[in-house]
């Protein structure tokens, strides 16, 4: 904290301070003498009384030596620096504007929203540049953008004047662009170089952001908004399975989350294709619940999923989107190396199911796009390297069943074991192997926990294969003796150990099978946001692959609103478009049809709305104000002559006051 | 008369028309017109009075003795002059003249003057003691005309001393006055009250009357109105410095105490008390002095 002064030229007049302790001696040794008969009563009088004069006088003297001095200090138009750092009167400056125009400065507070105050409070701090100042504003969002391209200027009206225009923006703030933006632009700037973020330094964003402040640069932190803002948002959407098929239920998740500190009660709606649900949630105060909807698709297709809420003060993340490609029927790889025995029950049995589709394939057809195309590869003899890498590349929404042959496996099946697994094929002679399931709680085995699908206790077999050792994973079915019969070695990568085939206990032959193979279909299928469609958050660059070549001409992009819109294209089949501005779904059709989709999903770190305090915004390296107006006095001062001036007034009256009780008190 | 500065021509002929005389009898050396309860053979038959042992068989009425066969005395009245001690208070406090025309002092000459003349003119006897901490110039009782005119030639000399003790100047003077009389003080009374009244103790015990002349300017029943002032103190020369406006109204509550309590001690005592602005005219302290 320091002070200056406007008239120092002044500061002479301080020595009139001494006028009423001059006076004061002054009028305590020179009164006129008067003689009189006896002093004695007047001497008792003032004996009694000396005790409560002597104060008053010292209050009186006081009070006008005080009085003085703060006349005086008003004539000498003291100024206030509470940041001394920041103190540049008479200093040429140059100012960067970082101006927070995120999704979350679209919250209203009060008559306007947050940006609105944030433009507001910026154009008070250019108000406070002089015309040989320059200065830029800089939007922070996904890809901040300053206004004046690469420099400062001192056209300052112009800068109130997009601070007039602006909106605000549905994406999220990139915090280190915008930074190194500010300081890119300072770098060739002169005078005192000052960087003014105008936000509401929501805590999710802002929590861990520490820049590193170059010498010489002042970092203010304008605080915009309340501590804390009521809001609810859906902030996450999920689905499975992530490639359902017709008929099959579509199990969407919707993670809703609370973040003002008070109970809410609210109603979730669910949209997938033609259906609609709706429900009904208490969200507890800062509490985030995970909400279920059931929907059975009907056709196949692209199926656009929406779950939205009851519309709240900040409605931009009241909903959220997903598409799920709802597929005709499950396509089967179907490898017979080995066993074409194993191979062709498998077939015969995914055939008798009416929504899966089982394909011969052979190993040495396999490609990524071929791969891409299967929901799952039963394969029954020794695949090569190259073949896994394909199925790896695929990912988990590819499940991979191995019935291999014997000898040794291929390493990558494990990868977290270091010994080389081999795989013996064994018969039991006389007595059959019998098979029992090991994990009875897992999700394979649902069906079979009522009568209504068959028992599948009792499972015998002749011959099996055996594991020189179990490296880890998860055995479904086991031998009698622990050795599993069916593996998941890794997430969605299967061992297939039991026989099928062979008298007696041939589990293929048994009623049991084809749910069972139905269900090991079906389960632990991948949950997500399905294939083919692309996640944005509003800002993002926009790129999208055609599942094949496509004319420019025969492509359209549509917005929620089925405007057409710009794109053009990329490398390949990829096509590229302007960055959404908006969430929502934007379909490519071909002619009509859509194809594929682009969601545009509100970002969820936008949500919550609490902000930092001021103390947490302030640190060694920055300086934190609550409005424009402040950083105008951190920098110009705060005058303090009116206050000085109401000060001497108030010191008068106290002192007329004192007087007058003095006189009247006995 | 004329010529004297404390008894001027109209006084005298205002003084014409004055009888003195005191409210009480006294006894007189010479004999007056004041009637005396001493019992002497001289002058006016009094009463009868049955013999006692001791008694002076001179008195003894034979004639009575011849009809009664009792003895019987003659008692008489006597018929005496007065006796009246002026004291006047000569400290340098009575110099102090408080917005009067005169200073205190000066009023009170005035007084004592009149007083004088008006005894010596009925042929009974005056003295005068001026006094300040001490007795500063005494003039035993005389009722002549010299002795009149050596009265008011010391007042005309007389000038403000130095501090006041009134108390001490009655207690000195007491053996001066051999014979009981009038007592008559005229001072400011910047003393003690207590002290005062026990050094009039002896006076009252041998049967004076006593009067009090309490003289106070109005400047002194009620402070001034000026600025801050230095107020230098006659008597001790002692200087204070405050502001009357401030004082006034606890100054005027603490000499109404003093004023208070010597009227309640002359009450007590059977003293006669009167106080007097010297903005008034001194004849008016007669009216509590003369029948």
């Amino acid at each position: 904290m320091s002070f200056n002064f406007l008239n120092p030229n002044l500061l002479w007049l301080l020595a009139l301070a001494l006028v009423p302790l001059l006076l004061h001696l002054f009028a305590r040794t020179k009164p006129p003498v008067y003689e009189f008969s006896s002093v004695e009563f007047l001497r008792k009088i003032i004996r009694k009384t000396m005790r409560l004069k002597k104060p008053q006088d010292y209050l009186l003297l006081a009070l006008r030596t005080l009085a003085v001095l703060a006349l005086i200090g008003a004539f000498l138009r003291p100024l206030l620096f509470s940041q001394e750092k920041l103190s540049g009167l008479f200093q040429k400056k140059s100012l960067v504007a970082i101006v927070d125009a995120s999704a979350s400065m679209a919250y209203v507070e009060g008559a306007q929203t947050r940006f609105a105050t944030a433009c507001a409070e910026t154009s008070e701090l250019l108000s406070g540049l002089s015309a040989r100042d320059q200065a830029n504003i800089i939007w922070m969002k996904a890809e901040p953008e300053s206004v004046f391209p690469d420099e400062l200027a001192s056209n300052l009206g112009y800068l109130k004047d997009q601070l007039r225009r602006a909106s605000v923006t549905v994406e999220r703030g990139s915090l280190d662009k915008s930074f190194a933006l500010a300081l890119e632009l300072l770098a060739e700037a002169e005078g005192k170089k000052e960087i003014c973020i105008v936000s509401d330094f929501q805590a999710t964003a802002w929590e861990d952001f520490s820049p590193a402040v170059p010498e010489g640069v002042d970092l203010i932190h304008v605080r915009i908004g309340k501590r804390e803002a009521g809001n609810r948002a859906i902030v996450d959407l999920s689905f499975e399975p992530s490639r359902p098929v017709v008929g099959e239920e579509i199990a969407v998740y919707a993670e809703i989350q609370n973040f003002s500190s008070e109970d809410v009660e609210t109603t979730v709606f669910s949209e997938v294709g033609e259906n609609r649900r709706s429900q009904n949630l208490s969200l507890p105060a800062g509490q985030r619940i995970t909400t279920t909807f059931r929907h059975t698709v009907s056709s196949a297709g692209p199926t656009p999923i929406r779950i939205s809420l009851t519309e709240d003060a900040f409605p931009a993340d009241d909903q959220r989107m997903a598409v799920a490609e709802v597929r005709p029927y499950l396509r089967l790889a179907m490898i017979g190396e080995h066993d074409p025995d194993t191979a062709r029950i498998w077939t015969r049995a995914a055939q008798a199911l009416q929504w899966a589709v089982p394909e011969w394939v052979s190993p040495a057809d396999l490609t990524t796009e071929s791969v891409n195309g299967f929901d799952a590869v039963f394969w029954s003899g020794t695949p090569s390297e190259e073949a896994l890498a394909l199925f790896a590349a695929a990912g988990e929404t590819l499940k991979f069943v191995l019935q291999p042959a014997p000898g040794d496996l291929p390493p990558s099946l494990f990868p977290d074991s270091t010994d080389s697994i081999s795989v013996a094929k064994e018969s039991s002679g006389d007595e059959l192997y019998s098979i029992s399931i090991a994990d009875p709680d897992a999700e394979l085995f649902e069906l079979f926990r009522g009568d209504d699908h068959g028992d599948l206790d009792g499972l015998s077999g002749k011959d099996r294969l055996r594991l020189s050792n179990v490296p880890g994973g998860k055995s479904l079915l086991q031998f009698s003796d622990g050795s599993p019969a069916l593996l998941e070695a890794t997430p969605r990568r299967y061992l297939w150990l039991l026989p099928l085939s062979g008298e007696p206990g041939n589990f293929a032959g048994r009623v049991e099978f084809l749910p069972f193979f139905a269900e090991f279909l079906l389960s632990n299928r991948l949950t997500g946001v399905g294939v083919n469609q692309y996640i944005y958050e509003p800002g993002d660059p926009v790129l999208w692959e055609a599942p094949e070549p496509i004319g420019r001409d025969d492509l359209r992009l549509l917005g929620p609103d089925k405007e057409e819109l710009e794109f053009q294209a990329a490398e390949g089949q990829q096509w590229m478009a302007q960055p959404f501005d908006r969430p929502g779904i934007f379909p490519w059709q071909l002619g009509d049809n859509p194809i594929g989709y682009s969601v545009v999903n509100f970002p969820p770190t936008e949500s919550n709305l609490a902000s930092l305090t001021r103390e947490q915004t302030q640190d060694s390296a920055s300086v934190a104000v609550e409005g424009g107006s402040e950083v105008r006095q951190l920098r110009d001062g705060i005058p303090l002559w009116p206050w000085l001036l109401a000060a001497a007034v108030c010191f008068f009256l106290l002192e007329s006051g004192v007087t007058f009780w003095a006189a009247r008190t006995p | 008369m004329a010529g004297h500065r404390y008894l001027r021509p109209e006084d005298i002929r205002k003084l014409q028309t004055f009888e003195f005389a005191p409210k009480a009898l006294v006894e007189g050396y010479l004999q007056g017109r004041h009637r005396s309860r001493s019992r002497g053979s001289s002058i006016e038959f009094h009463e009868y009075r049955e013999y006692t042992p001791g008694d002076d068989l001179k008195l003894i009425d034979w004639r009575v003795f011849a009809r009664s066969d009792k003895h019987f005395l003659r008692t008489f009245e006597q018929e005496t002059n007065l006796e009246c001690h002026i004291f006047l208070d000569s400290s340098a406090s009575m110099g102090f003249d408080g917005g009067s025309e005169i200073s205190k002092l000066e009023y009170g000459s005035f007084f004592a003057a009149a007083l004088s003349y008006l005894v010596v003119r009925y042929g009974d006897r005056v003295s005068l003691q001026t006094f300040d901490e001490t007795i500063r110039e005494y003039f035993p009782p005389g009722s002549t005309n010299t002795h009149l005119h050596r009265i008011l030639g010391a007042l005309e000399r007389n000038t403000p001393g130095k501090e006041t003790s009134v108390a001490e100047a009655l207690m000195k003077a007491a053996p001066l006055l051999t014979r009981k009389g009038i007592l008559v003080v005229v001072s400011d009374f910047f003393d003690n009250p207590a002290d005062i009244f026990q050094a009039l103790s002896p006076y009252l015990h041998r049967g004076f009357r006593v009067h009090l002349f309490h003289l106070l300017t109005p400047g002194e029943l009620d402070l001034e109105q000026r600025g801050l002032t230095t107020y230098r103190d006659l008597e001790t020369s002692t200087r204070l410095i405050a502001h009357p406006s401030a004082l006034k109204e606890r100054y005027k509550e603490a000499i109404e105490e003093h004023i208070g309590s010597l009227r309640q001690l002359a009450q007590r005592r059977s003293v006669d008390y009167s106080l007097h602005r010297t903005d008034s005219h001194f004849f008016r302290l007669f009216d509590k002095l003369i029948v």
